[in-house]
């Protein structure tokens, strides 16, 4: 239908066919150098820079500079060599670090003309079709700036030791598709905007409390991680971003707010007097719901904490490692479904499904709020509360996603030299790994907090009908030669 | 002299890859889209767009329109039920916008046309159909939510406007649009390209539309318009040739060939 353009959605005579097809290239040339000095052995400075040259931006912001610059001091050197005593002899190692970074990002390509593609509606004539996004020549990479200080100290002859560092992250010039006015041509436009903050600290302490080179040994290692999230601003005019919205609950970042906040219906509640923060129940008995949405908490959560235990005693070893996430609210989507439909356990109450009062609820008569007495079946209850627009009450079902589970277990042996001499084989080794052994405490109703509703999406903290994660059992040979 | 020799060979070959990047500009033109369309393209997606389709269309007209017409039970608007994603999701760029936002690049791009030289003999009627057919989608967007913004500038201002200065705006395109038809102009390349699902290129039909669409107002804003617009209205020539009989035939022999 168009000249020159071989593309299946341009051929004539494709009946009732609306094909899509889609052939996406880009190149990048990057040029990369670094450099490192040390001083007196002790004091090293690293600097790196790296220039990327991308075909997804235009001619005029197409390159794109950023470098790394890094500063640490291994002090237990400096002091060895300095002081007439040294280090004392427990303290075996110090070292301070300091770095500011700088990373780019690109566009996606084809990002940079508004385009239309042409195709056949279902009577077979022609059509084109407008993008949705208004694109940008003039938009310039992402910059994402960093600083990062460390400390890393080993005591005991290496025995024991800690790794701690603080770090801030600033993700400026994303390349965003801000919603705009549909009126002006188009329902999102391409910016750059956006100034979104990281800061945290990573701390981690290892120990070999028991060392036998041919007997028993025991390795201890702690992970502890938090991170602070901020969005300082988005762009002139706009104050949201949504992640994933519902008209009764939404995933939004808001400036000022933290990424990932959670937007979503409650129970509508008394708001003074004596009956003060009691549910409202309409005259049939059933909560009426608040149709304004109100804050309830963030999906990002607040420490992150990993235990990995090794023994090993001659050829065997055992290690498992326990990890924790502690903080931050999920929305299973799905637990709401099956109240909906009568298939949760906690729609049964004793083993009966017996009519109830809602629990510290009043109803508005003529004289204000009076304790409610209307009784309802779980039936209507949860009809209305589960059922409530397309995902349920969000107050009702939104829970706390800290989680701690025994994360896998690994088994090894090592095939005795002896019986290998003979062989090709180095070293023979047989191990058995299970991954995701065990949920030793949850909140959910038999819903992992970390399954997810789609890997598109950055609303994590949404569930819905997702696949349960899987237990493996991984059996495995490595022979070396 | 060897440490001269490695930075001078880095620097000779990194100078190598770098002059093969002229191929940038091209590498970043999606081989399955087009810089340019003919607006009749445009338009057709404009006309098919508006066909129903039976998630958000069809609710906003069967379960949001006739339920508070009485005409059927949905218990929806009637009982006090919203469904505001019906809305959200029909007033978006998705569906009631995104067919005025192809019509009007359609006629932006026909204005822009008829400015250069080499006109094709189909284009002055092309950019009359399509200013026709927006007076349509005009009103039926503006029945459903209230004040729109009638006409996209694609300049990123918009402008939002009272009904009435819709209706009013709606009158004087029609009445434009018709008095600018060329009859005896050459169709056959739309009737070729098989773009018209309406007509087909027969551009009289296309002068009698007005009254159909303009019918279709008149029914529902009768006493409303004739208030309003009772010194406007009797000046206009489509008003002119009205006569309630003639309307009402033509409006259901026509109604076959529409939505």
């Amino acid at each position: 239908m168009v000249e020159n353009i071989f593309s299946l959605g341009n051929a004539v005579n494709k009946q009732n066919l609306s094909p899509s097809s889609e052939d996406i290239r880009r190149k990048m040339n990057s040029l990369y150098g670094s450099i490192q000095l040390n001083w007196d052995g002790w004091m090293y400075l690293d600097v790196t820079g790296r220039n990327d040259w991308s075909s997804t931006m235009q001619k005029a912001n197409r390159s794109y500079f950023y470098p790394s610059v890094s500063l640490s001091g291994v002090l237990s050197d400096l002091i060895n060599k300095t002081s007439k005593d040294g280090m004392p002899e427990w303290f075996t190692f110090a070292k301070v670090r300091v770095s500011y970074a700088q990373v780019g990002n690109d566009l996606d390509p084809y990002k940079l003309m508004n385009t239309y593609t042409v195709n056949t509606d279902p009577l077979g004539n022609p059509i084109a079709e407008m993008k949705k996004v208004l694109y940008d020549t003039t938009v310039r990479s992402e910059l994402i700036k960093s600083w990062e200080v460390g400390l890393e100290l080993k005591f005991f002859d290496n025995r024991l030791g800690i790794d701690a560092s603080w770090y801030k992250t600033n993700a400026t010039r994303q390349l965003l598709e801000i919603p705009t006015d549909a009126f002006t041509g188009y329902a999102s436009k391409q910016i750059n905007a956006g100034n979104i903050q990281n800061t945290g600290v990573e701390l981690m302490v290892y120990a070999s409390p028991i060392v036998n080179p041919r007997g028993f040994n025991w390795e201890t290692t702690l992970n502890v991680s938090t991170n602070k999230n901020k969005i300082i601003e988005l762009t002139d005019g706009v104050n949201e971003y949504g992640l994933q919205t519902f008209a009764e609950l939404n995933f939004v970042a808001r400036t000022g707010g933290n990424y990932g906040d959670i937007y979503g219906v409650t129970y509508m509640r008394v708001k003074e007097g004596e009956h003060a923060g009691k549910i409202v129940v309409d005259t049939n008995g059933l909560p009426i719901i608040e149709e304004e949405k109100s804050f309830l908490g963030n999906q990002q959560a607040k420490w992150l904490v990993g235990w990995t235990n090794s023994f090993s005693y001659k050829n065997i070893s055992l290690s498992f490692l326990i990890d924790a996430r502690i903080g931050g609210k999920i929305y299973p989507a799905t637990t709401a479904s099956l109240y909906k439909f009568g298939n949760a356990a906690g729609t049964v109450i004793d083993g009966k499904r017996e009519s109830f009062v809602v629990e510290n609820s009043v109803v508005e008569t003529d004289n204000g709020y009076v304790t409610n007495t209307k009784e309802v079946t779980p039936h209507e209850y949860w009809k209305k509360v589960a059922g409530y627009g397309n995902t349920g009450t969000t107050e009702a079902f939104i829970k706390d996603a800290t989680n701690v589970r025994l994360r896998n277990i690994t088994l090894g042996y090592d095939l005795d030299k002896k019986w290998l001499t003979h062989t090709p084989f180095e070293r023979v080794r047989l191990s058995m790994v299970v991954n995701n052994v065990w949920m030793i405490k949850y909140n959910l109703e038999g819903i992992d907090p970390e399954s997810v509703s789609a890997t598109n999406t950055n609303a994590i903290g949404f569930e819905n009908l997702a696949a349960p994660t899987t237990r493996s059992y991984v059996f495995n040979v490595a022979v070396s030669f | 002299m060897k440490t001269y020799t490695k930075i001078f060979t880095t620097l000779a070959s990194a100078l190598l890859i770098l002059s093969g990047c002229n191929d940038f500009e091209d590498i970043n033109r999606d081989p399955n889209a087009v810089d340019e369309v003919k607006p009749s393209y445009l338009l057709n997606k404009s006309i098919v767009g508006a066909q129903q389709n039976p998630n958000i269309a069809e609710r906003v007209f069967v379960l949001q329109w006739k339920d508070v017409a009485r005409f059927e039970r949905a218990s929806r608007l009637a009982v006090g039920f919203n469904a505001d994603e019906w809305n959200k999701e029909y007033f978006s760029a998705d569906y009631g916008i995104k067919w005025l936002i192809h019509v009007n690049m359609a006629i932006k791009i026909c204005n822009e046309r008829l400015q250069q030289p080499g006109v094709l003999p189909y284009e002055n009627n092309l950019l009359q159909m399509c200013r026709i057919w927006r007076a349509y989608l005009t009103s039926e967007l503006a029945d459903c939510f209230g004040p729109i913004s009638p006409v996209i500038n694609f300049d990123e201002t918009v402008k939002y406007e009272s009904v009435e200065s819709i209706y009013k705006f709606i009158l004087t395109e029609l009445s434009d649009a018709v008095s600018k038809i060329e009859l005896d102009a050459d169709m056959t390349d739309i009737k070729t390209e098989n773009s018209d699902t309406f007509f087909n290129g027969d551009i009289s039909q296309w002068q009698n539309m007005p009254i159909l669409s303009f019918c279709g107002m008149l029914c529902v804003y009768q006493k409303q318009i004739r208030k309003q617009l009772s010194l406007t209205l009797k000046q206009q020539p489509v008003v002119r040739s009205l006569r309630v009989s003639v309307i009402w035939r033509r409006f259901r022999n026509s109604i076959v060939g529409m939505i």
